[in-house]
């Protein structure tokens, strides 16, 4: 057993440790301040892995928090989108009826621009047109110098006559209407005969001879001859012809859309039956433009 | 020797109150001088022996100066908190007071001394400081934190 030297027992060892606690603080202190720079470094070299683990840590909670906060961003956008489109549609909605109108204006604005005659626009109030002898109401009347028998149209095609007329409205008699007859020719052969009404958007023209050819999709367009219409407006399209046993059975889809109305134009009492349009002649072809 | 382990222990566990309260006391600078005195003067002389007390003394010191967290360079509070003790301890030791105005002389002596030499080397070690207001909590409650060392300290006749 190795025996504890004079200056190497536990008292002196715990004077030892003392000596170096005390000495090493008075070193500390002393020259601990040059090398601030060396245990700073030191320090950092020893702590930046936990440093780097900590800083992506901390980057890795940011960003889930960032993601989070991105997240509930978004679905409150969402929501707030949501609603914009509900209320859009909405808006839409309020505004359909107007947009149609608009169109349809736009449409009469069109056709106003083409037809150089005196026309005057009125509205529809009811349209009961799909009763028998029912006809359709419009807000021109006796105070707007309407008289019966004016022809009535829109952008798509003929509609109709004036029937009756009261101080502020006015009765008109659809194409399709039993006692509805109207001047009509056909767009080819440009034979002439009367229109009437046979069911809802359909009429029949009579007094066509069986000679005469007439194919299906063939426009027909008024003929003027009932003095009420000027001549080659649209009224609609052959949907259907047979010879029978007397005259040739057209049945006509007609042009205009009887029952999505809104606006109409009402042609005047005595219009000019025939227009002139400005024809321009295609330039002459040469053979030399034409090789 | 019983009685001086169960003594020693409990010498101990009040150091470490004493260090926990004085590391929670931060946001108080003087309540916190007057505890840390108290480890350095008080707890750490009643040690028996001298690399307890000093060891004592530089932790007071150390956790004192990590928690003010503004000193540049760390370690003066540590190296002035074990000379006071260890010069107290020594002179406890060579001339154990028998009355408490002799303990109270030595112990005001001591903490006046800890002031200065605190003072000393933490301006040696973080560089030029001014002197807070610390040291007059110290003294002004000496009577207090004194009255409680003195019952720590046994004299030998005191001594059962």
């Amino acid at each position: 057993m190795k025996r504890d030297g004079q200056l190497w027992n536990p008292v002196w060892r715990e004077r030892y440790i003392l000596f170096v606690l005390v000495f090493g603080h008075l070193i500390w202190v002393f020259l601990g301040r040059q090398a601030h720079s060396i245990w700073f470094s030191a320090a950092d070299f020893f702590t930046s892995p936990v440093v780097s683990i900590s800083a992506k840590w901390e980057n890795w909670r940011y960003d889930r928090s960032q993601k989070i906060k991105n997240l509930d961003a978004a679905q409150q956008e969402l929501d707030t989108l949501r609603a914009e489109l509900t209320a859009l549609r909405l808006e839409r909605q309020r505004d359909s009826a107007r947009l149609i109108e608009a169109d349809e204006a736009i449409n009469l604005l069109g056709l106003k621009s083409l037809l150089p005659i005196e026309m005057q626009t009125a509205r529809i109030i009811a349209n009961n047109r799909e009763a028998k002898y029912g006809a359709i109401v419009i807000d021109l009347g006796e105070d707007h110098g309407i008289k019966a028998d004016q022809g009535v149209i829109c952008a798509e095609g003929v509609v109709g006559r004036i029937w009756a007329v009261g101080r502020s409205q006015s009765i008109v008699l659809p194409l399709d209407a039993y006692n509805a007859s109207t001047g009509v020719m056909l767009a080819r052969s440009r034979a002439t005969g009367v229109l009437q009404g046979v069911n809802p958007g359909l009429s029949t023209i009579r007094y066509i001879s069986n000679q005469e050819t007439v194919q299906l999709g063939e426009p027909v367009y008024t003929s003027s001859l009932d003095r009420v219409f000027p001549k080659a407006l649209l009224v609609g399209y052959v949907s259907e012809v047979y010879p029978g046993s007397v005259e040739m059975y057209i049945e006509v889809t007609l042009a205009a859309p009887l029952d999505r109305l809104g606006l109409l134009f009402v042609l005047p009492s005595n219009p000019q039956l025939e227009f002139n349009p400005k024809f321009e002649l295609p330039p002459p072809i040469s053979k030399r433009d034409g090789k | 020797m019983i009685r001086s382990t169960v003594r020693t222990r409990y010498l101990v566990l009040i150091a470490l109150s004493c260090l926990v309260g004085m590391y929670l006391l931060a946001p108080w600078p003087g309540p916190q001088a007057v505890i840390h005195v108290f480890i350095v003067l008080g707890i750490a002389p009643e040690l028996r022996k001298p690399l307890h007390c000093a060891l004592l003394a530089a932790i007071g010191g150390w956790i004192l100066e990590i928690a003010f967290r503004t000193y540049t360079g760390m370690g003066g509070t540590a190296l002035g908190n074990m000379i006071c003790a260890l010069l107290l301890w020594y002179s406890l030791s060579i001339g154990p007071p028998e009355k408490p105005f002799a303990y109270y002389l030595q112990l005001a002596l001591a903490a006046m001394l800890h002031i200065a030499l605190v003072y000393l080397f933490v301006n040696i070690a973080s560089g030029p400081h001014m002197l807070g207001y610390e040291w007059q909590w110290t003294l002004v409650l000496f009577p207090f934190w004194g009255s409680v060392a003195w019952r720590f300290y046994k004299p030998p006749h005191m001594r059962r």
